[in-house]
């Protein structure tokens, strides 16, 4: 590949001041959040409009030239760093919220702006965006969705947003053509339903990790700003009791008790279990009753009452970011995923196995939150780079490695630093379709090549 | 051990979360905000920064410059003080000490102002004696006094209304002070800006030493970089642990005589302004409040915020030797702010900076604005009984 000549042909769709092959602008994207090596892209691109990119992937497909797609960058498993280098393409200059239609109550977006910049305009009108993922200002609504992300805020009662509220996307195949999806895919139709005709191709993009079109606008289902909401917080002993409250908030299907429910537990503090439950309502009334109802579970559960403030600071925090985030040094998630609703406990027994046990790593904690009949869990290690970096890694490897022996549902797979190869030779025909559709979508295995489809 | 490698492990606490970028892209980082890539933002610089301190980066012009276009506003170390409180300004700075003590590939502009500092001590190669020009026969100055205003180079050399100001005030509220005279070199802020801290090191010694032999305890500044300089920086520089003289910015000394009730306002004519804070004195010194009580002590003036104000605030353009090297990137982010104060119905910019006066004032035409910029200082002197 003659890097001045590809730069030249990718300038002349974005504009020279849009494109970059400078050595020092390339490493600035070498990493995600995660500990996974560094990978340096042979350029960078800032589109700003579909338009510019399917013009991109056009000419990347004459180029065979591979192409990374990056939201706000905060991958935790290495999902769009360039492992083949290529292209990578920056979405964060596509960042506008296109309109806010307070009638059909949904929000369009451009794919790179944040949930921080959503969230924010759609207060000035009344409006918020309730479920959404834990995490800095960063994070992209692109991102989230191409991932099918999710953190504890709001899904106790929405699931994970990726999956539940988008209502159409638009974005740019592989090959270059660009399509809406939903309702949207009709001409002059607005998106306010996500199925449309034929099959839910919206859902052919949540969760693809980018390797089968490049997000570039979504339309959400967003709500009014609820008049009332409260927080509680409470300790448990045993993660059987936090199974049962668990179960017991999200039994009501469709009318679940809280609107959000994590709890957590730290190596360091074992048999030491705080929940946090963050709760709204449009009437008073209503919120008062759950919180009575709540009440009710979690002393049934043995939970004890703590100080609410904790949740408060917890989810009130969510797009700004929390305090003190790495005090006790960087962030490490692994054995992210999700499970059925009755096994909690097993997943944890396995992590004390691992963390407390076998490697002694005080800086662990293990969390789950609940999303409708079920439990996303997370391991979360705090570690210091360089030094503790290949231990760090053991450790995940063996955490990741024996979480999906268990069945755990992964967030993500990402590539081969990521947890790809705990993935391959588990998904059988499943995997086959998508490897079909991969090469049927992406004939040159230039978007995104080694990611989630080898 | 080279300016950078010591902050080796400083720089490895970056978890790379981007609390730094803000949550768009012209909401906190003005590099960002004028570079697009995330290079310009203090997460991606982290990471260049490891790359170069483990020799995976070459020096070369445009290395130079992605680094010389950073404007040290510190909006992405107070977002980081959530996070991994990495002072991404002192490793920014550090990673132009790096270059610099290479030799190579230097911004002609970064050289010139070294030469101009070692040769004539200004940052305008101005003769030194053109500092005190702004004494005119009607000015009193008392060699003899306790309190010495230390004007700086922007001040003194391109707006003599922000000296006079200041030295019409002190007489008129009868509080005596003194300067150095000739023997006023810069405070050396720029030389720090630019990685040249050598020659920073010679000009502190030289303003303390003179400062001392005075005796005097109390350095009055106009200018924020002056301020965080003397207060913060001098100390380091020298191996002080204690400086022999405490330094107070002119927005502090006013406020507190007019919360004393001395300061003799008298009724202006109504007018909407808004304060915008340097960054060196607000995010960087935490002086957020002095500067927007006094303005509200004036009869006759509201106050109003713009959006990003405080902590909060968007840089002026004029920071971190942008302005000296890549006039035009600063000019950029001197519109974006110019178009928010426009936003919150100001007629007017008060800043208490001269180069965020030079800087605002320079770029409104180009923003068809027709808003006056002022500094604290002329706004506090054309409000007084005289």
């Amino acid at each position: 590949m003659d890097k001045r000549e590809v730069c030249e042909g990718i300038a002349a769709i974005v504009g020279t001041d849009n494109v970059t092959d400078l050595d020092f602008d390339l490493h600035a994207y070498s990493r995600d959040l995660s500990p996974a090596r560094g990978r340096v892209p042979s350029m960078v691109a800032r589109p700003r409009s579909s338009s510019e990119v399917s013009a991109i992937m056009r000419y990347a497909n004459r180029k065979r030239l591979p192409v990374y797609v990056r939201g706000g960058g905060s991958s935790h498993w290495a999902a769009w760093l360039p492992v083949h280098g290529g292209l990578l393409l920056d979405m964060y200059a596509m960042e506008d919220v296109l309109e806010i239609d307070d009638k059909n109550l949904t929000a369009t977006v451009q794919s790179g702006c944040t949930w921080y910049k959503l969230d924010g305009d759609l207060r000035k009108r009344g409006l918020t965006y309730l479920s959404s993922e834990m995490g800095g200002p960063a994070m992209t609504v692109g991102g989230s969705i191409i991932k099918a992300g999710g953190g504890p805020y709001g899904t106790t009662k929405f699931g994970l947003h990726g999956q539940c509220d988008v209502l159409g996307l638009e974005f740019v195949l592989p090959t270059g053509e660009i399509v809406r999806t939903g309702s949207g895919a009709y001409l002059g139709v607005p998106r306010f339903r996500r199925y449309g005709i034929g099959p839910d191709l919206t859902g052919l993009l949540i969760g693809s990790e980018g390797t089968l079109g490049i997000l570039t606008e979504a339309t959400l289902q967003v709500r009014p700003i609820p008049k009332a909401e409260d927080f509680l917080s409470f300790t448990f002993g045993d993660w059987n009791d936090v199974m049962e409250v668990g179960d017991a908030i999200t039994r009501p299907f469709g009318d679940e008790i809280a609107f959000a429910f994590e709890a957590s537990e730290e190596s360091s503090a074992l048999g030491s279990i705080t929940a946090r439950i963050h709760l709204y309502g449009y009437d008073n009334e209503v919120l008062e009753y759950r919180k009575r109802k709540l009440r009710e579970i979690c002393g049934k559960h043995k939970g004890k009452e703590g100080d609410a403030s904790v949740s408060r600071e917890f989810f009130t925090r969510v797009t700004a970011g929390l305090k003190g985030l790495f005090d006790q040094g960087v962030w490490h998630f692994t054995g992210c995923g999700m499970i059925p609703i009755r096994r909690l406990p097993e997943f944890n027994e396995v992590w004390r196995e691992i963390i407390a046990r076998k490697y002694k790593f005080p800086r662990c904690t293990f969390g789950a939150w609940t999303f409708p009949r079920g439990w996303a869990i997370y391991a979360h290690l705090r570690y210091s780079e360089p030094d503790e970096l290949k231990m760090i890694l053991t450790i995940s490897n063996e955490m990741n490695k024996r979480f999906i022996e268990m069945r755990v549902v992964p967030f993500g797979i990402g590539g081969p630093d990521g947890s790809l190869p705990f993935i391959r030779g588990r998904l059988g025909s499943y995997y086959e379709l998508l490897r079909s559709l991969k090469k049927a979508l992406d004939p040159n295995d230039i978007l995104q090549p080694g990611i989630l489809v080898e | 051990m080279s300016p950078l490698s010591s902050y080796a492990q400083e720089i490895m606490k970056c978890g790379r979360c981007g609390y730094c970028l803000g949550g768009y892209t012209a909401e906190t980082c003005p590099a960002r905000y004028v570079i697009g890539f995330e290079s310009g933002a203090a997460r991606g610089r982290m990471l260049a920064a490891r790359a170069m301190l483990e020799g995976r980066l070459e020096n070369s012009p445009k290395l130079i410059q992605r680094i010389y276009t950073c404007f040290l506003c510190g909006a992405c170390k107070t977002k980081c003080e959530d996070a991994a409180r990495i002072d991404t300004v002192e490793i920014i700075r550090a990673m132009r000490a790096e270059v610099f003590s290479q030799g190579i590939n230097i911004p002609e502009e970064v050289e010139k102002l070294g030469t101009a500092l070692e040769t004539k001590r200004n940052i305008f190669a101005s003769a030194p004696e053109k500092r005190m020009a702004w004494i005119t026969p009607d000015i009193h100055v008392d060699e003899r006094a306790e309190l010495l205003y230390f004007p700086g180079c922007v001040s003194s050399l391109r707006f003599a209304e922000i000296v006079e100001s200041t030295a019409r005030i002190l007489n008129t509220i009868y509080v005596d002070f003194s300067t150095l005279g000739v023997s006023e070199w810069c405070c050396g802020n720029p030389l720090l800006l630019t990685g040249q801290y050598d020659l920073a090191r010679e000009m502190a010694r030289h303003n303390v030493e003179e400062i001392k032999r005075r005796g005097v305890r109390h350095v009055l500044v106009s200018c924020p970089g002056c301020y965080r300089t003397l207060s913060q920086e001098y100390s380091k520089l020298l191996g002080f642990a204690e400086m022999p003289f405490d330094v107070i910015h002119t927005s502090q000394l006013f406020h507190h005589v007019a919360a004393e009730g001395k300061m003799p306002f008298r009724k202006m004519p109504q007018e909407v302004l808004t304060y915008h804070d340097p960054c060196e004195l607000g995010r960087l010194s935490g002086i957020y409040e002095e500067p927007r009580e006094l303005i509200q002590q004036i009869p006759g003036i509201t106050l109003v915020e713009m959006d990003r104000n405080r902590e909060r605030a968007w840089c002026c353009g004029g920071g971190g030797g942008v302005k000296i090297v890549y006039p035009s990137q600063a000019s950029k982010v001197a519109l974006a702010r110019l178009k928010e104060a426009e936003s919150c119905g100001a007629t007017g910019i008060v800043s208490g900076c001269p180069t965020c006066k030079w800087n605002l004032n320079e770029n409104l035409a180009a923003a068809g604005s027709r808003l006056r910029v002022v500094d604290l200082s002329e706004l506090v002197y054309s409000s007084l009984t005289r």
